[in-house]
């Protein structure tokens, strides 16, 4: 990296940098993805731990949530021996006083730890150190067994951390002054760069906007009454002005002024973005990719940033220095790591691990000084990351076993089966939202059949609703759409949607000036003086009632101006149109089996007070609502154009089938259909019997949602559980309106005689793919797995990350957040940009990677690892679990490190149930697979 | 009138008896009960309030020109000084919204709270804040003025520091604290040196009366404890600071009730201090001062929060202004809506990228651009100039560092070294080893003698 370093400009420098930064958006649209996305090209548990490193943050969860876990039987005997087996980091010596499966299992399970001398001495004197003949036997032994000094054992063990790369100026004068140069800069830094990013929060934008560094400069430059250090900053700013001087050019003059050798460069520009990671990171996002359709009214870039920053740290750190002796401090030697006998502390961990695997006295006094010598180098070599790696393993492990050995059941319980006939079919998105709806609408209704496919339904569309602003991108955010759809009014409703524009721009104008009146100098008095008390009425409903407070809003909408019907115009051709359906539904795998009424239902969530309501909606839209693709997929699927040239590609939709498009408002439960005047008369009755079983089927998801939420009464019926999600999704108090992917824990792609009948739990992504209409070589499957397998590993790993580290890698609390500049949050008065999941979003998480099982041979697999690098790059190095399921035999085979090996599911048989109600009912933690079977 | 009495002190103890329960249904769980009794304890205390300041606000609306009062104990109270609880058309406002806002917030605490670490920390704090608030309205001394306003500066402080793992929430409330001391001052003074004159023959019931030869510098004390809870220039500045807590205590703290509890204590003594020309200008002065400077530096913020803190500050300048100008009954409307105005933004400060679409969708295209009036009135040279400034605050906290805290600090270390040296010298003896060891303020005893034994 030197080499490259010293030969590298300052843009190519950064350049490289920049890839360690968070890449979050402006939060109103909020995409998942994978949070080490730039670690993707090594293997996980690499990447995890590098990351770490860097970030000073951690890996895995704690030791102690595992062997909670493992006290919970949440992990089990034989997952930790079998991660034990093949543990291959860990010195395997045969010569030792303990065997080695007994030594790593004891380490495991234990803490084995030293201690300090002090600690030990009380321990000795009054604890029980000592307290039998026995443990001072094992004591004495311990100590005559223990290397009188060695260096290298005195480190402690870190877990994760330490510098990355060159030591910032502000680290090495904390440690030498004790005051840290952030303090001052970061204020100043924040306010300017929440300010120059502003998308119209502050009454007064600021001016200046060209470029972050010329439009800083120059303020700073004007500013009076500042502090000395600020001062600094203030002149060399102004010669900067005079000068002309680039941001590079600026990067380079502080560089060199703090005496960088080049060789340190890309270190320096590392650390001085990872200072502030978040805000550097938005920088950095929006420069290479602004957000879709807007015209951001600034040009942001990292370099600007970057040469802010470094500028006023230079002039923090030249005004503490101004009286300390320059040399000396950026001299100092590191602080020597605080003194510790090596002998007592090798000594108690010694006598520990003797003691925890029972290692008997008389045995002990045959054992060596070079025997000991080993067992200490095992003990070191399996340290806390490596114990944790194994503890991960294990954890993912007993769920693979749990969920692979219940799809392998279900299997052959469903193929035993008679088919029924679908009477209808309902499409979803694969969200694991949507699993729990699926399967009661099957439960209530076994001839209604349900399917899965991202919920944009391969329409990739820019929409532009009707009274909307403008146009929104529904198609997964890897994605560019390419056709433009219209919400337009229905003929003759144009004047009364003429009417009601213009009543809600007059809205509008009065929403706007009242949102800076209220915070100005007089009309924010006269507001409070004359209306001010009435603020109250809307506070009370919206915190007290908040069903009335939605309803009333609802009317007071209308009230305002009735909505007018209205119909979708598109510009695809109908060939376009043809190619599109025909694709989706082969994927679906429902060609030549359609049912008389099929419904597509697009997904999204309500919720308010929310800066994350975006991460709560459709993934596959782009972190908007699906049901624009749904309304538009039925419409052009009933078109006798499209169905004409659909028959062409030999999709062949019979003459008595009907679309209906639909949404699920996953948080409140409501289930619209779409343009159902326009259904045939002769399909009325069937759509009457859909609509009341979704009408049950909403209320049963929303019973089944409602008993992770503690607030909820699980004795309650499901009609109640409908008014609290309601309420939920309106209260302004409620900072989890949904617990929306949670849960989320795997993704199966095939056919849904693998799921159907499975309770899941709502963890699952379930996707529709029929093996058997696909190519030899899977390119439908290609197709699927390009789409799927990154939104679900965005999502999973997004959750992963914002888990094992909520403070490093999530965004902490939601409830001290501060909305900025309309583009993210920070904590409280001002602090860096949080990027990924705030704690309440990830609560109930549990961190594994997407246990992906796809019904397919591991040969097509490869095959179209090979022809996709996506795919190939999330499951070579193991950012997702993929298992292959036989199509015809159901044998399963997980993919690792050494290739596919042989999955054999247990002998444990299936817990049954008669109702999915009956299974969770009064239950709160997570429930593993159980067989749905509604009594005969 | 006099039947109902007694049962003005049931509204203090209240939320004090919720506040006890809670602390020790929250100690004897190790800091973690369950959440339901905290939160029914709570809500029945908010009950009881609402209950008692509707029979109260009944009442006043009903014979304005009455005065409930309750003497607590003769034995407390010094001559003329009456130890007392006076509802009256000042008090029952604030009892009112004392009432009603807290109720609202500890309601929206529940299910926003839930689950969070500080859960039972909250509610204690939360009671405590509301007894702080009820004492501090119904007080009819300046004594009990004084301890409800006490613990409502601590609690305060406590819940700015809420998320004590980070280091910025505690830097704040530190912050905080240090001004509220400060002020607290004033108030002390001003009981000081108001119980030596002779006010209590001004007026039968109430004892915040301003009176005899110190009259004005009385007002003077009082102006200046009531500029630290309201957040005036120059000792403002911890108030946008302050929006580190959850977002419920940050809107009835910051929004609502605390900051204008500064508002409350001019208004209460306004009558007595009519003929102070000289401390009613200052009241002007500081107010409009800080209305323009807050408006200035809250027009620039690119936050929602710290625009609501910086909105809050003008709008209590104005309040100043009105009691200043001699509007007293005017700043307390203003007062009321702007306090239930403010805690609905707060509250719904999460929402603002929602609204802002919203506004957006509905005038079909981007807000119109704003800010255009700031242009016409600051000329075009001076305008980079002011906003560089402003996005700072214009230092103002820097400036009282320097100005105030550092030469203060300087003072101290001063006093103390000069105490130890003395010591040294009365002691006799180890007079060179003392000295040369170089010293902070912090260091005390402790620390030399553990020194000593490290070495």
């Amino acid at each position: 990296m030197s080499e490259h370093a010293e030969s590298a400009s300052i843009g190519e420098l950064i350049e490289h940098a920049s890839h360690l930064l968070p890449d979050q958006g402006p939060m109103d649209v909020f995409v998942h993805h994978n949070t080490l996305h730039a670690f993707q090209h090594l293997p996980f548990h690499e990447a995890v731990q590098q990351a770490g490193r860097i970030f000073g943050a951690e890996p895995y969860m704690a030791e102690d949530a595992y062997r909670d876990a493992f006290a919970r039987g949440r992990i089990e005997e034989e997952d930790l021996a079998a991660v034990l087996r093949d543990a291959p980091q860990v010195i395997a010596v045969d010569a030792m006083p303990i065997p080695r499966d007994l030594l790593l299992r004891t380490l495991m399970l234990h803490r084995v730890e030293g201690t300090s001398d002090a600690m030990l001495s009380f321990l000795m004197e009054e604890g029980e150190l000592l307290s039998t003949p026995r443990k001072r036997e094992i004591w004495g032994h311990a100590a005559r067994l223990s290397p009188a000094n060695d260096p290298a054992r005195s480190r402690g063990k870190k877990s994760s951390g330490g510098p990355h790369g060159g030591e910032r100026l502000r680290d090495r004068l904390l440690r030498t002054t004790g005051e840290d140069t952030d303090e001052r800069v970061h204020p100043i830094l924040i306010k300017l760069a929440g300010a120059y990013l502003d998308l119209g929060l502050a009454y007064w934008p600021m001016p200046r906007r060209a470029g972050f560094y010329e439009g800083a400069r120059d303020l700073i430059a004007q500013v009076s009454g500042a502090p000395k250090w600020l001062g600094l900053a203030r002149d060399s700013f102004a010669r900067q002005a005079a000068q002309g001087t680039t941001a590079e050019e600026a990067i380079v003059q502080v560089l060199d002024l703090l005496g960088v050798a080049p060789a340190d460069r890309q270190a320096q520009i590392e650390a001085a973005l990872l200072a502030l990671p978040g805000w550097a990171g938005m920088f950095n996002r929006l420069e290479k990719r602004p957000p879709f359709g807007a015209a951001l009214p600034y040009q942001p870039r990292v370099a600007d940033f970057i040469a802010v920053r470094l500028a006023l740290d230079w002039a923090a750190a030249e005004h503490l220095l101004a009286d300390a002796s320059r040399d000396n401090v950026w001299l100092a030697p590191p602080l020597p790591p605080a003194s510790q006998s090596i002998a007592s502390d090798v000594t108690y961990r010694l006598f520990q691990v003797f003691q925890l695997a029972d290692v008997a006295p008389e045995l002990l006094a045959t054992v060596t000084r070079e025997e000991v010598q080993k067992l200490l180098a095992a003990m070191d070599s399996f340290d806390e990351i490596t114990r944790r790696m194994a503890w991960h393993e294990a954890y993912e492990r007993w769920h693979r076993r749990t969920i692979l050995t219940a799809i392998a059941r279900n299997r052959r319980i469903e193929r035993a089966r008679a088919h029924v006939p679908a009477a209808a079919q309902l499409v979803f998105c694969i969200d694991d939202r949507e699993e729990s709806l699926r399967r009661h609408i099957e439960e209530l209704r076994p001839d209604f059949h349900t399917h899965g496919t991202a919920g944009f339904f391969g329409l990739a569309i820019a929409y532009e609703g009707m009274g909307r602003a403008h146009a929104e991108p529904l198609c997964p955010a890897n994605q560019v759409p390419k056709n433009r759809v219209v919400e337009e009014p229905f003929e003759g409703a144009g004047a009364l949607h003429e009417t009601r524009l213009q009543r809600r721009r007059m809205l509008g104008r009065l929403l706007h000036g009242a949102h800076h009146g209220a915070r100005g100098l007089v009309r924010g008095a006269l507001v409070s003086i004359l209306g001010g008390a009435l603020s109250i009425v809307p506070l009370v409903t919206r915190v007290l009632f908040p069903r009335l407070a939605h309803a009333s809003r609802v009317h007071a909408d209308r009230l305002l101006a009735e909505a007018p019907q209205s119909r979708l115009v598109s510009d695809l051709t109908t060939d376009q149109a043809a190619d599109k359906i025909a694709r989706t539904l082969e994927e679906l795998g429902i060609v030549g089996r359609f049912a008389r009424l099929v419904v597509i239902c697009g997904h999204g969530s309500s919720s308010i007070n929310n800066p994350y309501a975006s991460a709560y909606e459709c993934g596959a839209c782009g972190g908007h609502r699906g049901a624009p693709n749904a309304r538009l997929f039925a419409d052009l699927a009933n078109r006798a154009d499209v169905r004409a040239a659909l028959a062409e590609r030999g999709v062949v939709i019979p003459e008595g089938t009907w679309f209906v498009g639909g949404f699920h408002d996953t948080s409140n439960g409501s289930m619209p259909l779409f343009d159902v005047h326009a259904v045939p008369e002769t399909h009325t009755a069937l759509l009457a019997e859909v609509r009341a079983t979704l009408e049950r089927a909403r209320r049963l998801d929303a019973h089944e949602r409602c008993r992770r939420f503690e607030t909820f009464d699980t004795n309650d019926s499901a009609e109640s559980a409908l008014v609290h999600v309601e309420s939920r999704a309106e209260s302004l108090a409620e900072p989890r309106a949904e617990y929306c992917h949670c849960t989320n824990a795997m993704a199966i792609i095939g056919r849904r005689e693998l799921t159907r009948g499975l309770f899941l739990d709502r963890r699952a992504f379930l996707v529709c793919y029929d093996p058997r209409t696909d190519t030899p070589d899977g390119q439908v499957l290609e197709r699927i797995l390009g789409a799927a397998a990154p939104v679900g590993a965005g999502i999973n790993l997004e959750y992963y990350f914002s888990f094992v580290d909520n403070d490093r890698y999530g965004a902490g609390s939601k409830l001290p957040h501060n909305v900025v500049s309309l583009l993210g949050v920070v904590n409280g008065h001002m602090s860096d940009l949080r990027t990924g999941l705030a704690s309440q979003m990830v609560e109930l998480h549990e961190p594994v990677r997407m246990l992906t099982v796809v019904e397919s041979t591991p040969e097509v697999l490869l095959a179209i690892a090979e022809r996709s690098p996506v795919v190939k790059e999330l499951v070579m190095n193991g950012w997702l679990q993929l298992v292959s399921l036989d199509p015809d035999t159901g044998a399963m085979q997980v993919a690792t490190a050494r290739g596919f090996v042989p999955f054999e599911p247990d002998a444990s048989e299936l817990a049954s149930f008669t109702s999915s109600t009956a299974y969770y009912k009064g239950q709160r933690d997570h429930l593993w697979p159980a067989r749905i079977e509604r009594a005969a | 009138m006099r039947s109902l009495d007694w049962a003005l002190p049931l509204i203090v103890v209240a939320p004090l008896l919720a506040f006890a329960l809670v602390a020790t249904l929250s100690a004897s769980r190790g800091g973690r009960p369950p959440e339901r009794p905290v939160v029914a304890i709570s809500k029945a205390a908010s009950l009881v309030l609402l209950v008692g300041a509707g029979v109260a606000l009944a009442l006043v609306v009903t014979r304005p020109s009455h005065t409930v009062v309750f003497h607590i104990d003769p034995w407390l109270e010094t001559p003329g000084r009456p130890a007392m609880l006076v509802l009256d058309g000042l008090s029952a406002p604030l009892l009112g919204l004392t009432a009603l806002l807290s109720s609202v917030v500890g309601f929206f605490s529940a299910s926003y709270l839930h689950r969070e670490r500080g859960h039972s920390r909250f509610y204690v704090l939360y009671n405590l804040f509301v007894a702080g608030m009820v004492l501090l309205s119904l007080a009819g001394s300046l004594e009990l003025f004084f301890v409800g306003w006490e613990l409502v500066g601590l609690t305060s402080v406590l819940l700015i520091a809420f998320f004590h793992e980070r280091v910025a929430p505690v830097r704040h409330g530190l912050r905080a604290l240090a001004i509220y001391r400060a002020c607290d001052v004033g108030l002390l003074l001003a009981v000081i040196v108001g119980a030596d004159a002779e006010s209590g023959a001004t007026a039968g019931h109430d004892a915040f009366a301003v009176g005899g030869a110190h009259a004005t510098m009385v007002g003077f004390f009082l102006l200046f404890a009531a500029m630290g809870k309201s957040a005036q220039l120059p000792v403002g500045g911890w108030l946008p600071r302050a929006m580190e807590g959850p977002t419920p205590s940050s809107a009835i703290f910051y929004g609502a009730l605390s900051v204008h509890a500064g508002v409350y204590l001019l208004a209460r003594t306004a009558p007595w201090m009519h003929d102070l020309l000289a401390v009613r200008a200052a009241i002007v002065v500081i107010g409009l001062s800080t209305s323009i400077y807050a408006t200035v530096v809250g027009r620039v913020q690119s936050d929602v929060k710290n625009g609501l803190a910086y909105a809050t500050m003008t709008q209590v300048g104005i309040m100043f202004v009105e009691i200043g100008a001699g509007f007293p009954k005017v700043a307390i409307v203003h007062m009321v809506g702007h306090a239930c105005l403010r805690t609905w933004q707060l509250l719904r400060a999460p929402s603002i990228l929602r609204e802002m679409q919203g506004v957006r969708h509905a005038l079909g295209a981007m807000p119109p651009r704003v800010g255009g009036h700031w242009e016409r009135l600051v000329p075009e040279r001076f305008r980079d100039r002011l906003y560089a400034s402003a996005l700072h605050g214009f230092f103002m906290d820097d400036l009282l560092d320097a100005v105030v805290v550092r030469p203060l600090a300087g003072l101290a270390r001063a006093a103390v070294a000069l105490e130890r040296s003395w010591l040294a010298f009365l002691s006799g003896g180890d007079r060179e080893r003392r000295a040369a060891a170089p010293r902070a303020p912090t260091d005390d005893d402790h620390d030399s003698a553990h020194s000593e034994v490290g070495r």
